[in-house]
């Protein structure tokens, strides 16, 4: 499979996003921002939205309303095979309790905020999960939600009354705003805009991430990957420059088992019955 | 050359240089002649010819441009046709133009003379038509504040795909009809008239040059429309979408037969914004799919001010008003203040909403840098 972005050839990683979770992932992403376009459009200064379409802007902004709609349905059935994913399956149930908000993420939440501030020696440890990924999953649903819930009263306008629909169309306007500007800071910065990410992590393309970012990113959550694969002796080589070449016959293996979509907890146990 | 042929030639030229002008002269005059036979442009052609009027402190120009007057819409009628009062020159202050008077231009498909008066006696019995409803001078809208002679608008929409298409169908037109002025004015006339002269912006801005004005609007009892601009309807007016809802959609919908010139109060059985007709108004053509009741119930517009002035009313003409006008008022005081609430929550979660985008992207672009700061300095220090 090929690699993508800045990604070696020598560098070891590991199935962060399996390919469901990509496929999720990227359906989301994309009519989410393709809703955002075409729904801001009718919020921003028409002088704007003229000097963009010229006299195609009334035809643009009928086939606004319409697709607009279409993006919705997509969000939608990305948002149900998620929901599906995580009810279903074990990798999506093991992502859902992995996501949760817990006691601690608020502790770490505190701790790192110290850490940026100068006043903390050391920063937390995180899991698979950082708080600012739970935080971001938890306010994204609770958004999709009100979002959805005040998109159908819209489009089913005459069947409600007015003020439950003046209420639906407010609440409807407000969230997108607020998510539009939440996503763009805080997801923006931690996948696009942060140092060692730019100008992407690739992630959202092939579903991997390299051991090196798990370690620094989620490093509680690393180690129970290494120690469960016996990683935990050879990570202290990870730093090398040239790789031996039992490290390259390992990396091949987590290549050949993220393309073909294995679950790494199944691959971990194999290894280990091998052993 | 000899003497007698050179004074010969001289004559010649003479002659035919004045013919040259006397036939630009007479050009000129009948020209001029079909527009003013009256002479009026004696006096009004000089741009200066203004009046103060110490009653309002305004000043009224009497200037008439003969060029620009000629190419609008009353460009062939006669100036005493609207104004039949003047009769000499110099003339007393002419009387305000009453627009139902009949005028000397034929009706092509009667051959009747023109008159504006049906327009005129719809218009008087709608709600902006009713003197006794205006008490005040400057709240009444007169023919003249929403039509002002205009220009012949040219060709628009898919008729003029071509550039040269109206001078194309002037040729035609010319292949049978003889008369060249009467027939660019009748072409020009049907051409301005396939599309509304309004454009839908303008209607809603026309509109709200009164109906926002919460002074004008609290002598009449009525609420503004200043917020129709945050509706949906205003959204799709302001992009041109056909359907898209300005006031005469919902006041005067001409799909449903109304007009402009006769818009009713809604508390009028007849009117379309009435509760009766409601459902009807909302779910013409184009608009929303088969309304409920509870859908079209409430007002689409308003500031709310109406519960005040409501209160007003009946504090201040409690000892006048009988039992039903104090029910009646009451009622509507009731309704209104549903209404005022209804705005308040909305109002409300804008607030909140408003709070909470400054607040949450706020703290987020706080910690994004503080994260940016200690990255930084963790891989100046890490050497990565």
């Amino acid at each position: 499979m090929k690699k993508w972005g800045r990604r070696a050839e020598d560098q070891e990683w590991f199935v962060r996003l399996n390919r469901t979770e990509v496929w999720q992932h990227n359906i989301i992403w994309i009519t989410f921002t393709l809703l955002v376009l075409t729904g801001m459009m009718s919020l921003i200064p028409t002088t704007w939205v003229v000097a963009m379409f010229g006299r195609y802007t009334a035809p643009v902004y009928r086939w606004r309303r319409y697709l607009h709609f279409i993006f919705a349905i997509g969000l939608f059935i990305g948002c149900v095979w998620h929901i599906a994913y995580l009810a279903f399956t074990d990798d999506g149930r093991q992502v859902f309790k992995d996501i949760l908000l817990k006691p601690i993420d608020f502790i770490q939440m505190k701790e790192n905020v110290l850490y940026m501030l100068g006043m903390r020696p050391e920063k937390p440890k995180f899991d698979r999960y950082d708080y600012k990924e739970k935080l971001e999953y938890l306010f994204g649903c609770i958004g999709t939600v009100v979002i959805f819930i005040t998109g159908t009263i819209m489009t089913l306008a005459p069947l409600f009354p007015k003020f439950v629909v003046e209420v639906a169309a407010t609440f409807h306007l407000m969230e997108a705003t607020l998510a539009s500007f939440a996503i763009s800071i805080w997801h923006f910065y931690a996948v696009h805009l942060k140092p060692g990410k730019f100008p992407q992590d690739t992630s959202w393309i092939d579903g991997k991430m390299t051991m090196h970012h798990l370690k620094e990113e989620h490093p509680v959550y690393y180690e129970k990957i290494a120690k469960e694969r016996g990683m935990i002796n050879r990570d202290k080589r990870m730093d090398s420059p040239s790789p031996t070449s039992d490290d390259k016959n390992i990396n091949k293996t987590y290549v050949s088992s993220a393309a073909e979509g294995i679950d790494i907890k199944e691959r971990q146990s194999g290894q280990e019955e091998d052993l | 050359m000899g003497q007698r042929d050179k004074r010969q030639t001289i004559s010649t030229g003479f002659w035919i240089s004045m013919f040259v002008i006397l036939l630009f002269l007479f050009l000129y005059s009948s020209s001029g002649k079909a527009a003013d036979q009256e002479n009026c442009q004696l006096c009004h052609r000089y741009s200066g010819l203004a009046a103060f009027v110490p009653e309002t402190g305004t000043k009224k120009i009497f200037y008439i441009n003969e060029m620009i007057y000629r190419k609008t819409v009353h460009g062939n009628v006669q100036c005493t046709h609207c104004h039949p009062d003047v009769k000499e020159i110099p003339h007393k202050p002419a009387k305000k133009v009453d627009c139902g008077l009949k005028c000397h231009v034929k009706e092509p498909s009667t051959d009747k003379d023109f008159s504006h008066k049906p327009i005129v006696d719809a218009f008087k019995a709608g709600a902006h038509g009713q003197s006794k409803l205006f008490r005040y001078e400057d709240g009444q809208p007169k023919c003249k504040y929403c039509h002002q002679n205009p220009i012949y608008q040219p060709m628009r929409g898919i008729l003029a795909k071509h550039k040269e298409a109206e001078e194309e169908s002037l040729i035609r037109c010319l292949g049978c009809h003889e008369k060249d002025e009467w027939t660019k004015r009748f072409l020009n006339h049907f051409v301005s008239r396939t599309a509304p002269r309004w454009g839908n912006k303008e209607i809603v801005d026309l509109c709200n040059t009164c109906h926002a004005n919460e002074e004008l609007m609290s002598k009449y009892m009525l609420d503004t429309t200043a917020n129709f601009k945050e509706t949906f309807h205003w959204r799709n007016v302001k992009y041109d979408m056909e359907n898209g809802a300005h006031c005469l959609s919902c006041h005067a919908p001409s799909s449903l037969g109304y007009t402009a010139h006769n818009i009713l109060k809604s508390s009028d059985p007849n009117s379309p914004t009435n509760m009766g007709l409601r459902t009807k108004t909302c779910g013409q053509q184009g608009c929303h799919t088969a309304p409920t009741r509870s859908f079209v119930k409430g007002t689409l517009h308003g500031a709310g001010i109406k519960v005040s002035l409501l209160n007003i009313k009946l504090e201040e003409e409690k000892h006048v008003l009988t039992e039903k006008d104090t029910a009646d008022l009451k009622a509507e005081l009731k309704f209104q203040k549903t209404e005022q609430l209804k705005r308040r929550i909305i109002w409300a979660i804008k607030l909140f909403y408003k709070i909470m985008i400054i607040l949450v992207p706020g703290t987020m672009f706080l910690h994004q840098m503080l994260d940016l700061r200690i990255t930084l300095k963790e891989r100046k220090e890490g050497g990565h």
